[in-house]
């Protein structure tokens, strides 16, 4: 299996600084998305500090896939590679913030997918989000470590109209904030055609799962999808900074012909 | 509720309350809110919901339509936003709850100190009652019992389980057509889906599965010579 892809972050309509930051590699098939916090530049340090451990650990995984040590028997090497990419992270950024006076309580957001022979990884911590699109269907492959999220998971009878109302940004959980930081992952197995987007909440908080999905089905180039995601969250207030980053899967010549004559 | 207030000087004269509909202002009578001096256009601005929001829009008055002092062809109203109307002053208002849901929106991101057991839900607090059994997370623990053609039981513990004949399998599949990965089961948010590889043929519940098959309680999956029932444990 091959990926495709594209990625997009604008400042949206109402803030002053860019504190997201993406990363695509369709070679090492890694997808990063990663949403900062804190004052000054503190969130912009944050993402990217994010973004570039997240990658600099797994282009050292994916150069020689070795056997990770780990506890944990219910993942593949792969997954384990991910969810200490994002420890890594997580050690890198509260050093700095440790360092240095300016960055104190800074903390970013992680999305994370990454492909390894036919299995699909993905990961993250805080609110930023990695949807599949299947065919007819799409589905969010994270939970939203929010107040919000937690409150509704706990409550499922909730009535979102009563009176108390959890904060929807306030986050349980960010890379940064602690000495550790525990991922969420899971593992998959994509099929050819399927489409996969990495977002920050500013896309999600302007638009639906549904609308997002139609967003997608209309089709063209994935630069193109990726602008029309973020332009219509622009539309919509663009409250937040917005990045959408989207791949999608396709099957890889293995025929004897294309290994004797492909280009690879 | 969104409210708004119609002042002349510092005497209020009317209420009126938004409830998601569009309303127009001006001096002709069927304007919703009626403001009766020629300075107004008969039709001089509307007010339009979008979303959980209002949007005032300039009807290309004469005269013209202010927000806080500047003059506006189109804005979204914020709590306590001054509209002037020639020289009547229209003041929107937003109740608590809607200012609330406002600065969700607006606030930025920040992070809360939880205490450990209130935030790790998916850990320490098992299935709330009442809930849809279908709907629940990946987080309950579920296992493949064997109904024929194999051992007696495997429990899920793995993110992605295999089923096939090859090495990798997790759940052993023989047979002579058996591929070395038929299909997987992977665990997410949403629950446990099967999918199957396209080497083989895989059925739940007697009926072929497409491209990929989102898992019930006491789903039966075939593949090859071999039966499966997919179950919650406990």
């Amino acid at each position: 299996m091959k990926t495709f892809s594209a990625g997009r972050t604008d400042v949206g309509r109402k803030r002053e600084n860019n504190e997201d930051s993406f990363h695509t590699d369709d070679q090492v098939s890694l997808y990063i998305v990663a949403d900062g916090m804190g004052g000054h530049r503190a969130g912009e340090v944050a993402s990217s500090t994010v973004v570039s451990s997240v990658k600099d650990y797994m282009e050292a995984f994916h150069t020689s896939p070795v056997a990770q040590e780990t506890d944990e028997s219910n993942m593949s090497p792969a997954a384990t590679a991910v969810c200490h990419s994002i420890e890594l992270a997580n050690r890198v950024v509260y050093q700095l913030s440790q360092d240095q006076g300016s960055y104190k309580g800074m903390g970013s957001t992680a999305a994370v997918a990454y492909l390894h022979g036919d299995t699909l990884v993905t990961a993250n911590v805080g609110d930023s989000r990695i949807y599949l699109v299947r065919e007819d269907s799409i589905e969010q492959l994270t939970q939203d470590h929010t107040l919000f999220a937690e409150h509704i998971r706990k409550n499922p009878n909730w009535d979102p109209n009563s009176a108390s109302i959890p904060m929807k940004h306030i986050l349980v959980r960010a890379v940064g904030i602690h000495e550790a930081v525990e991922a969420d992952v899971y593992e998959m197995q994509p099929l050819p055609g399927d489409l996969v987007i990495l977002c920050s909440d500013g896309l999600t908080d302007m638009l639906s799962d549904d609308e997002i999905h139609q967003a997608v089905l209309e089709g063209g180039e994935l630069e193109a999808v990726c602008s029309r995601l973020v332009d219509m969250a622009n539309e919509r207030g663009g409250l937040d900074n917005v990045t959408a980053v989207v791949f999608f899967f396709q099957k890889e010549e293995k025929g004897l012909l294309h290994k004797l004559f492909g280009s690879k | 509720m969104a409210q708004l207030t119609l002042q002349f000087k510092d005497l209020a004269l009317k209420e009126f309350e938004l409830t998601g509909q569009s309303i127009t202002m001006g001096r002709e009578p069927d304007n919703d809110i009626v403001v009766e001096n020629l300075l107004v256009s008969g039709y001089h601005a509307r007010i339009d919901p979008a979303g959980r929001e209002y949007i005032l829009t300039d009807l290309q008055s004469k005269n013209g339509t202010f927000v806080n002092g500047e003059r506006v062809t189109s804005t979204k109203l914020k709590d306590g936003d001054q509209i002037l109307v020639g020289k009547h002053t229209i003041v929107f208002t937003l109740s608590p709850e809607e200012i609330q849901e406002d600065q969700k929106l607006t606030e930025p991101t920040m992070f809360i100190e939880v205490a450990q057991g209130v935030s790790e839900t998916e850990a320490q607090d098992p299935t709330p009652s009442g809930l849809d059994s279908t709907a629940i997370s990946a987080e309950r623990p579920a296992v493949l019992s064997f109904l024929s053609g194999g051992g007696d039981e495997y429990e899920i513990k793995k993110k992605l389980v295999k089923l096939g004949k090859g090495e990798e399998a997790d759940v052993h599949i023989g047979g002579l057509f058996t591929p070395k990965v038929a299909a997987t089961i992977s665990r997410r948010p949403t629950g446990y889906h099967l999918t199957p590889t396209g080497r083989a043929k895989v059925k739940v519940n007697d009926a072929q599965v497409g491209s990929s098959h989102r898992l019930r309680e006491f789903d039966t999956i075939e593949v090859g010579p071999v039966k499966l029932q997919f179950y919650y444990k406990g």
